[in-house]
């Protein structure tokens, strides 16, 4: 295991589970500890009469504890990961106890069944039966959505700011009924235009365009490719079993875990996992879903490489991903980037002919100058061009710093012309700002 | 894109009130525009829909980064000392994390002493630090290079990295103040009471008392005149303080007064061999004038020189009768009220310790702990000597002694110092929390970390307590221990 300190933080679910997390990283916190191969282990004392037992397979970053609590990991499995990373010397090298070799057993046996697990038969009738009666609802609701767009337009958006919360909350609700959860989301990007901002006209009209798009695009998704319709129906609100993707082939490369980003709705944090390919060069972004209380199951370390099999969403532009399968590397690889904004327009540009909707993607530019002009802060390649970067952006200093006036390898993701500086390349070490 | 705003604008006011504009439609997009609004088969709403589609398309795949040839963007000089080492740097970013100032003001030292400078990746992380905690501004300063320059010349937070600031007295705020007399009057007191006086007539009963108080370590013959003045003084605070301060400095007329009593109540002998000690007449006198009122029987006169002897500076008797500090002692020795006397002049050596009487306090007073054989002792004979009164463990002696270990001591207290201090501490979780440990981060060693997780205090709110605070402690040193063999390496 090669995570630093703060890698392994970034693991924490929660700000309390990194301030106990640090707490117990403490020699004197542990009966014993050890590690052997992939496996990290050790007995903590708690509260209770035997002390919790903590055992973490560091290939694949995942932690069990006998501890009761919910959290996902726990303050003992990130204490005892911190407490490594900070002094290895305290843990013994041997085959750990009976009940890590009993834990890895079982891990290795799981998996096993899983790989060999045969799909139960699918009653395929019954499964068109209410796919077509979901079309049925959907189609419904996409019509009433239509109508309700066209009655903003022939009256104006001039007035829309002042629309109560059951303008819109009415709307959303309908497209919930109609099993239509993604055009319920768009609805509800519709309400939460910043109003209170310059512009927000563009920003409003952007969004009815955009969902405009997607109810022409379903209503003649027959005449649209296979990878086409997939991007529609996913966008509309139909899931993807992640069964079935798991048995689709993947790409298997090593990847840079570029960055994490999280946003938080009601009791759902979404992390957002952006990963470039080595020797692929293909950007994924692997989206996680927790739901407060539930364990998390996705832990990739932002900085860190790993070797992984990816699944991609069918897409005309494939970007989300989930992870097949992955373990952890312990080097640093290199990643060759694009070299000015105009290669980035070129390609976001290409994107924009196959894809008409808006979407983010990444991208490594291998030289880019951070710096002030007209009280914003921009990106400036090696051509004197510019991108902006979002006025949210909290690391700028940061990330003068460590240019110094002079250009970084960086990787950022954006669309249009403002880009997020994800992480930068600082001493040949690919580090996240 | 003016045809995007024109379209922007039908959207404002509505497609049943305003036609959808075909003026400044890009050539690109002119035959699609006029096809979807030919199509009579569409509403308004969905003709204008389409020819939005179209546009933003064509404007979203059509964005090019902004061309700007002459933004000047200065190269920040070269470094002329190097980077403090990849260990210290990971252990700086513990410290970072943890944003404990005295663990961070420690790291600095530490970088400081190795004539490094901070690395990049924590620079922008400790100016902001140094932007939030005045104390490790100078430290940060020393350690943070030509590259902080370059960023504080555009970034006003961190302009205290170009130059050292100095506080306006009369724009400062009252605590400034406080600090800057209380350091100032410890190097300069003449400058510190000019200062003072500067502003002494227009500042508030409060103001005046605590700059008053500002003085309290440092009190200085130079201050008689201020301080004296300063018992004319409406406020009962201000006088209660002023007079106390008079009866703490030598010089003072107050004290000079007293010595002019006391010398008059000790004599020698002709040879030198014995002590006479005795209220002369005139002294009687004297002080029956003052008020005070002086017993007739002779029997009880020794209570009214041993008051005297009280407030007394010591050297001012030896000096008066010209024998050494040991000598007066030993003559004091053989009279009747020995104890007594010795007894006061070991109070009165609390207030006016002079160096001179060293020798005779390690001899004569050898219970007693007096902070100033700091300044006299060598480190080795000082840790000596303060042992043993840590491991008595005096109820009465502890607070002061552990506060003089934290605040004054400047070395890193030894194994057993620290087992000591931490036995104490360990015990009154109230007064000696977390912030204690943090701020004397530098004093604490960091062996003592296997010590700590033995200590229980016995009570078990205590223990409970401690248990937290003990934690927090470890992890505070094993910290420490990061940054030591970090900077060893």
């Amino acid at each position: 295991m090669n995570l630093t300190e703060e890698q392994v933080l970034a693991l924490a679910p929660d700000e309390s589970s990194k301030k106990s997390g640090k707490e117990l990283a403490n020699a004197a916190k542990w009966v014993s500890r050890g590690t052997y191969q992939q496996a990290l282990w050790g007995e903590c004392k708690g509260s209770g009469s035997k002390p919790y037992q903590t055992q973490i397979d560091t290939a694949q970053l995942s932690f069990k504890c006998s501890c009761p609590s919910r959290k996902f990991p726990c303050k003992h499995g990130l204490g005892l990961m911190i407490l490594y990373t900070r002094d290895q010397t305290g843990f013994q090298q041997e085959v750990g106890p009976d009940w890590v070799q009993a834990w890895l057993g079982k891990r290795a046996e799981t998996a096993e069944k899983k790989a060999a697990k045969v799909d139960k038969p699918v009653d395929e009738a019954a499964q068109a039966k209410r796919l077509h009666a979901r079309h049925a609802k959907v189609t419904q609701g996409a019509e009433e959505l239509m109508l309700w767009m066209k009655d903003i337009l022939r009256n104006g958006i001039l007035t829309v700011p002042e629309k109560p919360y059951t303008f819109w909350e009415n709307m959303r609700k309908r497209m919930v009924d109609a099993q239509a959860n993604g055009l319920a989301n768009m609805v509800q990007q519709l309400e939460n235009t910043p109003f209170y901002q310059e512009g927000w006209q563009t920003v409003f009209l952007q969004q009815m365009v955009d969902i405009y798009l997607l109810l022409q695009g379903y209503k003649n998704i027959e005449q649209l490719s296979p990878a086409f319709q997939s991007d529609v129906l996913a966008r509309i609100g139909f899931t993807q079993s992640q069964d079935e993707l798991k048995n689709m082939p993947g790409v298997e490369d090593d990847w840079l875990v570029l960055a994490k980003t999280c946003t938080e709705d009601g009791n759902i944090t979404t992390e957002r996992f952006w990963l470039r390919g080595v020797n692929t060069g293909q950007y994924a972004m692997v989206l996680n879903f927790i739901v407060r209380g539930q364990v998390n199951s996705m832990l990739l370390a932002p900085g860190a490489f790993i070797h992984a099999e990816l699944v991609f969403y069918p897409s005309v532009l494939p970007l989300r991903a989930i992870v097949k399968s992955h373990t952890a590397l312990h080097r640093e690889l290199p990643i060759k980037g694009v070299q000015t904004w105009m290669d980035v327009a070129m390609a976001q540009t290409q994107a924009r002919e196959q894809y008409p909707f808006s979407q983010e993607a990444a991208f490594v530019v291998e030289a880019l100058t951070p710096l002030q002009f007209n009280n914003e802060w921009w990106l400036r390649d090696q051509n004197s061009n510019l991108m902006r970067i979002p006025s949210y952006f909290s690391a700028q200093w940061h990330l003068l710093a460590l240019s110094g006036g002079l250009p970084l390898k960086m990787a950022v993701v954006g669309k249009e012309d403002t880009y997020l500086p994800l992480g930068v390349w600082h001493q040949d070490k690919y580090i996240t700002v | 894109m003016q045809h995007w705003n024109n379209l922007v604008q039908t959207a404002m006011l509505g497609t049943g009130k305003k036609t959808i504009s075909d003026t400044d439609v890009p050539s690109a997009l002119q035959a699609a525009n006029t096809l979807v609004l030919q199509t009579s088969s569409l509403d308004k709403e969905e003709q204008f829909l389409q020819v939005s589609a179209l546009a933003l398309n064509y404007k979203q795949a059509g964005v090019q980064p902004l061309h700007k040839e002459n933004i000047l963007v200065t190269i920040a000089p070269s470094e002329t000392l190097p980077y403090s080492n990849a260990a210290s740097s990971t252990a700086l970013t513990y410290v970072l994390h943890d944003q404990t100032v005295a663990l961070l003001r420690y790291w600095l030292e530490k970088c400081k002493a190795a004539n490094a400078i901070i690395p990049l990746v924590h620079l922008a992380g400790v100016l902001e630090e140094g932007k939030q905690h005045k104390s490790i501004r100078s430290l940060v300063r020393a350690t943070a290079g030509n590259r902080a320059k370059w960023l504080a010349e555009m970034n006003t937070d961190w302009s205290y990295i170009l130059k050292e600031e100095t506080t306006s007295w009369d724009d400062a705020s009252l605590d400034d103040r406080v600090a800057l007399i209380a350091a100032l009057h410890k190097e300069k007191p003449e400058e510190a009471i000019l200062l003072l006086q500067s502003t002494w007539k227009g500042e508030d009963a409060n103001s005046k008392f605590n700059l008053l108080q500002a003085l309290d370590s440092s009190l200085h013959a130079c201050d008689v005149e201020f301080i004296t003045a300063a018992l004319q003084e409406k406020s009962k605070k201000v006088k209660e303080l002023a007079s106390e301060y008079l009866l703490r400095i030598p010089s003072s007329p107050n004290i000079q007064r007293i010595v002019s009593l006391i010398t008059k109540c000790f004599t020698l002998s002709s040879d030198g061999k014995k002590i006479n000690i005795a209220l002369t007449d005139e002294v009687i006198q004297a002080l029956v004038e003052t008020g005070q009122k002086v017993s007739t029987d002779p029997k009880d006169h020794f209570y009214m020189i041993e008051a005297l002897l009280r407030m007394t500076p010591p050297v001012e008797l030896s000096n008066y009768l010209q024998v050494t500090p040991t000598r007066l002692l030993e003559l004091i020795e053989k009279h009747a009220h020995s104890s007594t006397y010795k007894q006061a002049i070991q109070d009165a050596l609390d207030t006016f310790y002079d160096a001179t009487w060293f020798e005779a306090v390690a001899t004569f007073f050898p219970h007693k702990f007096y902070e100033e054989m700091l300044t006299i002792y060598d480190k080795p004979t000082f840790d000596a000597y303060v042992l043993p009164f840590l491991r008595k463990q005096l109820t009465n002696d502890m607070p002061r002694l552990v506060r003089f270990m934290s605040d004054v001591y400047p070395y890193e207290w030894s194994q057993a110092m620290g087992e000591e201090i931490l036995k104490y501490t360990s015990k009154n979780g109230y007064e000696y929390n977390t912030p204690y440990y943090a701020n004397a981060i530098d004093k604490i060693p960091a062996s003592l970390v296997p010590y700590i997780a033995q200590l229980e205090p016995t009570d078990n709110y205590g223990g409970y307590y401690w248990k937290n605070v003990a934690v927090k402690l470890q992890s505070l040193l094993s910290r420490k221990q990061k940054i030591n063999e970090a900077f060893h390496q």
